[in-house]
């Protein structure tokens, strides 16, 4: 059960949930980076699937998807991936830490809803974060990600104020609480009143929420991971495989190594 | 000018009137008449019904009778016409006047002239006083006499004729109908009565739709005189209705009520006549049933043909005949119900229908006694439908007397017979056919079957087993049956054609569990059955839809600020301040209305139709973006939002924004793809002047798609007192919705010049598309006149065989992007292509979710021009009519000259220039291989 299986990456720990872009810049890489930071740690493992216009993605993610799509990647391909890492198919070591894909709602509705996520789950995939697909929305996605067995994961932002219940009352899996306004990327410090918004979700939910958007360092994961569940960290671990390329997994391992350490201390 | 015969009745009737005069005096009469207004206001008071200065108010129940939602009937009893002679011989009024209204008539009209139409004063009185609803004195009204007499008689209306009445009587007469709390239906054969009738102040005009001047029929006069009446203006047509397909026809072309006389009193059976005149009404109808209906109070403007722009009135108020949005939720049936022990969660789950199932081979079967036990366990609100296979009408019958069922569901083989004879045996009873839909011929049957509502089965089974493009053809209302469930429920009706919805949605498998009764009849899941209305009510909760495209694919950081937009947008639509500050600007700074020019050169030199140019380049700042512009600038302010951010591609909707910043004392920021600041350099510099900050775009391909998203993302950074300024009608609901709107002044315009330059509406419009803003505008007004050919041109580039091409309809498939779901130019796995044009307003991957569905559904058609065509237009219209018209603007003039030699020389076409083309000049040297520079 996918939802069990995310759930579980928080029992008894603050979760540390680190992204990274499939394809960036090559497939090769891409897996070599998730088994690193499985062993290092990781609890969850987000996914992004390039998208040719990634409109809630900062700079750092954006040219993520640009290197991934010119090299080549599609959505069969990263399946493909996501296979091997399951299975070990490839020599490799099998991965078991929960997989959910991030990636725009465009890329799952023209590959056909339902085909995809069916893919998905076979693949052996845990969940999906479409951030373009609001809880009006999310009937079609919900609904296929639900027939299945994918967590369909819901994001609350600092502007959802009325809003936050209503889609907390649905969340699957964990909640996707966006730390700031603004698109994905690093910032020096968080304004928003993240502690009352958590408390909302709780009055109605019992969901695990992680906190995304502008964490980069081991400091801010554990500022966010004690105020919620869990702490999720994209850009800062997608600039370092835009500085080392092929040779991105060893950092990125190191990287992700403290950071889970100090989460989870 | 020869005496008509309307003449002639008009001048016996003075002579009529100067009898009655002889007999009850005008002094008289109108004491009398006053004395009931007096006591009628004051009963009014009473009842709290009180105007501003305390006095009581007139209700006027003939306008609000038409008023009402649908269609309305006004349904005539008359014994002779002119035209037929004697029509009814034995004619006994008051039957037939309480047939009327027990037929579910709005209003009676009934005649009282004598010598021609065999009518009487005294039928008048008598059917007054046995009817509730409103009643029509029909009577050639020539002096106010006849107006005290109508009042006395009983009447709540009467009529005047703009044919026999001159401007000072009509404006007397109908002041003095109101001082008397009369309606009056004011009637009109062409556009200048229609006008003449507004001057008076008309609050209901009917268009009579047989010339009484020679008593001839011009059945589509009506349909092009309706684009003259205004909103709020209640709309009548009146003779010459003789079948339903004639109901349809005038349901939509938007009438708010249809007059039948002689179809009526010919007709054997007068309910099931107008029955069926009502189905086929709410077929025609359904661009009515959203519209405001709100026809009360006085005339919003005089002069209808006062050529000042229209679209701040009509914000909102527009024909709405494509919007699904809140679409009403079908009934929900739930069918096969069998034991007592479902019937807590069925009544929990609230169907409005149950259905128990009498046919014996059924594994859902159920006896009487077991249907009378259930009947009495389920909730009062519920209503319990038998489901019969070739039963015997005595049985059904008896199951209708014990008041165990309300509705038979006929599933056999039944026919028309049949029905007839339950009728009879069960008078109440209402009755359902089954269908199953295989064919064309199938839908036929189902249109012509005489029970009250058929029921489409789609089969055994999931999925989808009958064609649902065949539905289109159904002019009926249906339910819809057949492997629904509920998790399938939302995907079918979203699957149907556009517009179409059923009025009851019966599940039965699909409710079920996995347990049986000791009869093994299945139980019904409570769980399953709670979704299944959850489902259903949820299909509708998306926003901002046209059809199956359009919706809000924002971040959740930004569904506050658009919901709060469009909670906004929805105030100030009908704010007559907004409105009014709306319509001075586009008055006194835009300089609106924008002239409809006739190109005559043009029109010469094609040979063809006559070529009419909307010309939206004379705007201040040089094009259509312009209307939007004000609009959201105005309303954003109203918002309290102090910062206006935009994107945009060649410049012309960064230019406005900027403008209309500087105009409003706003902070103005644009974000421009980086190879259009430099294909547009003196826009960027335009931009600087009027004082906002431009932006260059270096993400994606650097051109408008990326100007969009990049907007989209500084909006996700600062929303508290940032409006984004959306120049197209695309991205999440409400854009779409509030650019169409305040573009809509485009056609506002075309419609109202057309009528005043030529007496009639366009042959064709055209304009391009990009997003696809002026081709909205452009269409609006004419969606719901489905005479008048809409054909959007988009940027073919290079051709829609190259990959160097913007042709979104002709390229592109559906898909979810930019907030909306709609059609893009995208490859296998979704990615969003690169787009190319000469034009680098037309230069989008994507459409406007309402072209998407008006494509969808056959009403627009979308063609591609290349860069050759339309850089060969472009140079046409410069040589031909003077005119440099924008790159964009020329690719609907390309298309204009393709077609305009194969129409007839009497047809017209509008072509929409869109903006100016000084901009382009420099582009089109060069790509003509001149070497110039800005």
């Amino acid at each position: 059960m996918s939802n069990a299986s995310i759930r579980a990456a928080f029992a008894g720990t603050k979760a540390f949930i680190p992204f990274v872009t499939c394809g960036d810049p090559d497939l090769a890489t891409t897996k070599a980076i998730v088994r690193g930071m499985a062993q290092a740690g990781a609890d969850i493992i987000e996914l992004g699937i390039p998208f040719s216009d990634p409109t809630a993605e900062g700079p750092v993610i954006q040219e993520a998807n640009v290197r991934s799509l010119a090299g080549g990647t599609d959505t069969d391909k990263i399946f493909e991936m996501v296979s091997e890492l399951r299975s070990g198919s490839d020599g490799g070591e099998p991965v078991s830490v929960p997989l959910v894909f991030m990636t725009y709602a465009n890329v799952v509705f023209h590959y056909g809803t339902e085909r995809f996520c069916e893919r998905a789950a076979e693949v052996g995939m845990d969940g999906l974060i479409l951030p373009d697909t609001p809880f009006e929305e999310k009937e079609e996605f919900a609904r296929a990600c639900q027939a299945a067995d994918l967590a369909f994961i819901s994001l609350i932002a600092p502007t959802s104020d009325d809003r936050i219940q209503m889609i907390a009352r649905e969340a699957e899996g964990f909640i996707y609480l966006v730390s700031s306004m603004g698109v994905t990327g690093t910032r020096s410090e968080f304004t928003t009143d993240l502690d009352s918004i958590v408390e909302r979700i709780r009055e109605v939910s019992d969901a695990p929420i992680a906190i995304g958007f502008g964490i980069s360092n081991a400091q801010q994961a554990v500022a966010m991971a004690q105020k919620a569940d869990g702490a999720i960290v994209g850009s800062a671990i997608v600039k370092l495989v835009a500085e080392h390329g092929t040779q991105a997994a060893a950092p990125v391992s190191a990287f992700v190594s403290d950071l889970a350490t100090a989460v989870h201390a | 000018m020869a005496e008509t015969i309307l003449d002639t009745i008009a001048a016996r009737t003075r002579q009529r009137v100067e009898e009655d005069k002889q007999a009850v005096p005008l002094d008289v009469m109108r004491q009398r008449a006053l004395d009931l207004a007096r006591a009628e206001r004051q009963r009014n008071a009473a009842a709290g019904l009180v105007d501003a200065a305390g006095e009581g108010m007139f209700t006027f129940p003939f306008q609000a009778a038409l008023a009402s939602k649908g269609l309305s009937f006004i349904c005539e009893a008359k014994k002779a016409s002119p035209s037929k002679g004697v029509i009814a011989e034995e004619f006994d009024p008051v039957a037939i006047a309480q047939a009327y209204e027990e037929a579910g008539a709005a209003a009676i009209s009934c005649l009282t002239e004598p010598y021609w139409f065999l009518g009487s004063d005294r039928y008048l009185e008598e059917v007054c006083a046995v009817v509730d609803i409103p009643v029509l004195r029909k009577d050639f009204t020539v002096d106010e006499y006849m107006i005290y007499q109508a009042k006395v008689l009983g009447a709540s209306a009467v009529l005047l004729i703009c044919a026999i009445l001159d401007d000072e009587e009509l404006a007397r007469f109908h002041h003095i109908a109101d001082e008397l709390g009369l309606s009056v239906l004011v009637e009109a054969h062409d556009g200048e009565e229609v006008q003449r009738a507004l001057a008076a102040g008309a609050r209901i005009v009917g268009v009579n739709n047989r010339n009484l001047k020679d008593f001839s029929v011009d059945f589509t006069n009506a349909t092009s005189l309706r684009a003259l009446i205004p909103e709020g203006v209640l709309y009548v047509a009146e003779s010459g209705v003789s079948t339903a397909e004639d109901v349809a026809q005038i349901a939509a072309s938007g009438a708010d009520a249809v007059l039948v006389g002689e179809a009526l009193m010919r007709s054997e059976n007068i309910p099931a006549t107008l029955a069926a005149f009502q189905r086929a009404s709410q077929m025609g109808d359904r661009s009515k049933s959203v519209r405001d209906k709100t026809g009360a109070g006085p005339n919003l403007s005089g002069t209808k043909m006062d050529p000042s722009p229209r679209c701040p009135e009509q914000i909102g108020t527009c024909p709405q005949s494509v919007r699904d949005k809140n679409g009403p939720v079908p009934k929900v049936k739930f069918c096969g119900v069998s034991q007592l022990a479902d019937v807590e969660a069925v009544n929990a789950a609230r169907p409005d229908y149950v259905g128990f199932v009498f046919w014996p081979q059924s594994k859902r079967a159920v006896d009487a006694a077991e249907a009378e036990a259930l009947r009495a366990a389920l909730h009062e609100d519920i209503q319990t439908v038998g489901v019969f296979v070739d039963e015997t009408a005595q049985a059904i019958a008896d199951l209708a007397k014990r008041s165990i069922i309300s509705v038979a569901q006929l599933h056999g083989s039944e026919d028309d017979a049949f029905i007839q004879q339950l009728r009879e045996l069960a008078p109440g009873l209402q009755i359902w056919n089954a269908f199953e839909v295989r064919g064309p011929a199938h839908v036929q049957a189902a249109n012509e079957s005489s029970a009250d509502l058929v029921l489409l089965d789609a089969g055994k089974g999931e999925g989808n087993t009958f064609d649902w493009s065949l539905l289109k053809a159904l002019k009926r209302p249906f339910a819809l049956a057949g492997g629904l469930a509920a998790e399938t429920v939302a995907t079918a009706l979203a699957a149907l054609p556009a517009g179409i919805l059923p009025h009851i949605v019966d599940v039965s498998t699909g409710i079920e569990g996995t347990t049986t009764d000791s009869a093994g009849r299945p139980s019904k899941d409570p769980l399953k059955m709670q979704q299944f209305k959850a489902n259903l009510e949820r299909n509708t909760m998306s926003k901002g839809r046209y059809g199956i495209h359009g919706g809000q694919y924002v971040p959740e950081t930004l569904m506050n600020a658009v919901n709060e937009l469009e909670e906004a947008y929805e105030h100030y639509k009908n704010d007559p301040e907004f409105q009014a500050e709306l319509t001075e600007l586009f008055n006194e700074y835009a300089g609106r209305p924008s002239r409809l020019y006739f190109a005559e050169r043009m029109t010469e030199d094609l040979g063809g139709a006559k070529i009419y140019l909307k010309r939206e380049d004379l705007n201040h700042t040089g094009s259509h973006k312009i209307n939007n512009v004000l609009g959201q600038a105005l309303l954003a302010k109203k918002m309290g939002k102090t910062r206006l951010i935009a994107e945009t591609g060649a410049g012309q909707h960064g230019v406005a924004t900027a403008t209309a910043a500087a105009l409003l004392g706003m902070e103005c920021e644009v974000f421009m793809g980086r190879e259009d600041t430099e294909r547009q350099a003196l826009n960027v510099y335009k931009m600087r002047l009027l004082g906002a900050q431009v932006h260059p775009v270096d993400s994606g391909t650097g051109t408008l798609k990326d100007a969009v998203s990049e907007t989209m993302r500084e909006w996700t950074n600062r929303v508290a007192d940032t409006h984004y300024c959306l120049g197209s009608v695309m991205g999440p609901h409400p854009f779409p919705e509030i650019v169409r709107d305040f573009q809509a002044v485009i056609s506002r315009e075309i419609m109202d010049q057309c009528m005043e330059k030529e007496g009639r509406l366009p042959d064709a419009v055209l304009a391009c598309v990009g997003g696809g803003s002026n081709a909205i505008g452009s269409f609006y007004h004419f969606i719901d006149h489905p005479e008048v050919r809409l054909i959007g041109c988009e940027a073919a580039g290079r051709g829609v065989d190259t990959f160097e091409t913007a042709a979104t309809f002709a390229t592109g498939s559906l898909g979810i992007f930019h907030g909306m779901k709609s059609y893009f130019c995208q490859d296998e796995y979704g990615q969003i292509a690169p787009v190319y044009s000469i034009s680098a307003g037309l230069d989008y991957p994507g459409v406007g979710p309402e072209h998407a569905h008006l494509h969808d559904i056959g009403r627009a058609e979308y063609v591609p021009i290349t860069d050759d065509e339309a850089v060969e237009a472009f140079e046409y219209i410069a040589r031909t009519e003077g005119i440099i018209a924008a790159i964009e603007s020329s690719h609907a003039l390309a298309h204009a000259m393709k077609i305009a030699p194969q129409m007839d020389k009497d047809q017209i076409i509008v072509v929409t220039i869109s903006g100016r083309g000084d901009k382009d000049c420099a582009a089109i040297a060069r790509y003509r291989g001149e070497d110039i520079h800005e």
